[in-house]
């Protein structure tokens, strides 16, 4: 009985032996599979290869059940070494789209955080060119997102810099790349030029109320842009006044039959004052037609554009009216003249007639 | 033209007066009638003939 058992535990044994040099994993469709790596490190395989018969197509097959002789009572059916398994074409395309996928993808986002816009190439399989494009493109998407976010970020930087008056110099984070750099130039070359645009204002309005108040305190110790804007508004208001003097004199000479000096404290309003006055060209005419009414002897009449020009229609027309009346006075005595002349004449005749008769 | 002539002679008479102060004044009247006929006569006589120059 006792040498039973132990033949029964030898066989047993035996048995559990030709088992362990079994591996794991689970077979494809044709009986076979792929040698796993642990597999490979305890010896029992080393490729692709067959179990329990299945169709061998010629893999390869080195220890492992592979080499184990069927006859040893194991499940597993011997592969020549001659024929080595391997990955199926399906297999290798995809693995190769993955590898372009990673190329593609860093490619791109490199070119996308350049800012590029051009499309990338790749050189290689279809399955490798077509995951490239792939991973390129997406990389690239991703590559331009983060460069408009550091732009973006840089931007509000450079802006809130200039804002607080810093010096134009760019920071080392956004140095690195010449597009985030530009869009810190950006972000603070448009807050300096906001600042110049608020300080010319001022500067402007300045200018302009010293000017009113003819005073020039042209600014020192700041940017030529600021004392341009102030000589602006300087120059404005000194224009608007010289036109209000101007204006004035002008107005006047319709007023005034003579020039009467303003009673003004500056010099340069009177002659301002003085210029307008004698620019007015429309006082002859007014003068010359309230004459030609007060010579033709006419009555007096105001015309209506003539309005604002009375005193001086008034006066010139009285100087008219005069002249007609003298005149008229000279025509009169120049008849009156005549009349004697002849009458002297005729006197004459007959004095002379008289002495004729008598002699 | 009557009138003018009457108004003429008055004009000259007083002339002939003025001058002839001293003289006589009957004779002096004679001379100035005669001289006046005298032009009459001539007038008309030259009237005449102007106007048979005329015919």
């Amino acid at each position: 009985m006792r040498e039973k058992v132990l033949f029964l535990f030898i066989m047993f044994t035996l048995v559990l032996g030709s088992s362990v040099d079994a591996h794991s994993g689970r077979t494809d469709s044709n009986g076979g599979h792929n040698c796993s790596e642990k597999s490979k490190v305890k010896g029992l395989c080393t490729g692709y290869h067959y179990h329990n018969g299945g169709s061998s197509s010629g893999g390869s097959s080195t220890g492992g059940s592979s080499t184990k002789a069927s006859s040893s009572g194991g499940s597993t059916q011997t592969v020549p070494a001659a024929k080595p398994a391997g990955p199926s074409q399906e297999q290798i395309a995809q693995q190769e789209k993955v590898k372009g996928e990673k190329d593609g993808y860093a490619a791109g986002t490199t070119a996308g955080y350049k800012g590029s816009n051009e499309n990338s190439s790749a050189i290689g399989t279809e399955a490798y060119t077509s995951g490239y494009m792939a991973g390129y493109q997406k990389g690239l998407e991703e590559g331009r997102q983060k460069l408009e976010t550091e732009k973006r970020a840089a931007f509000d930087s450079g802006y809130t810099a200039g804002k607080n008056g810093a010096t134009e110099e760019v920071p080392i984070v956004y140095s690195a790349n010449p597009l985030v750099k530009g869009a810190y130039e950006d972000g603070f070359n448009k807050a300096v030029a906001e600042i110049d645009e608020m300080k010319k204002r001022e500067y402007f309005t300045i200018g302009y109320e010293e000017g009113k108040k003819d005073i020039i305190n042209v600014p020192k110790d700041v940017k030529d842009l600021y004392i341009q804007a102030y000589e602006e508004g300087y120059n404005k208001s000194q224009e608007e006044l010289k036109n209000t003097y101007s204006k004035k004199g002008y107005d006047a000479a319709l007023m005034m039959l003579k020039y009467k000096e303003p009673q003004l404290e500056n010099q340069k309003f009177i002659d301002w004052y003085k210029e307008g006055f004698d620019s007015n060209k429309g006082v002859k005419k007014i003068q010359d037609e309230a004459y030609a009414l007060g010579v033709s002897g006419k009555d007096y009449y105001l015309p209506e554009k003539y309005a604002n020009a009375e005193v001086l229609f008034s006066h010139h027309y009285k100087l008219g009216a005069k002249q007609y009346t003298q005149n008229k006075k000279d025509n009169t005595t120049k008849a009156a003249g005549g009349v004697g002349v002849v009458a002297l004449g005729w006197l004459a005749r007959r004095f002379f007639v008289a002495k004729k008769t008598i002699s | 033209m009557g009138l003018y002539r009457i108004v003429c002679h008055k004009v000259e008479d007083l002339f002939i007066k003025m001058l002839t102060r001293k003289q006589n004044h009957l004779e002096i009247k004679q001379m100035v009638e005669a001289f006046r006929n005298q032009k009459t006569i001539e007038k008309e006589r030259k009237k005449k003939e102007s106007k048979t120059r005329l015919a």
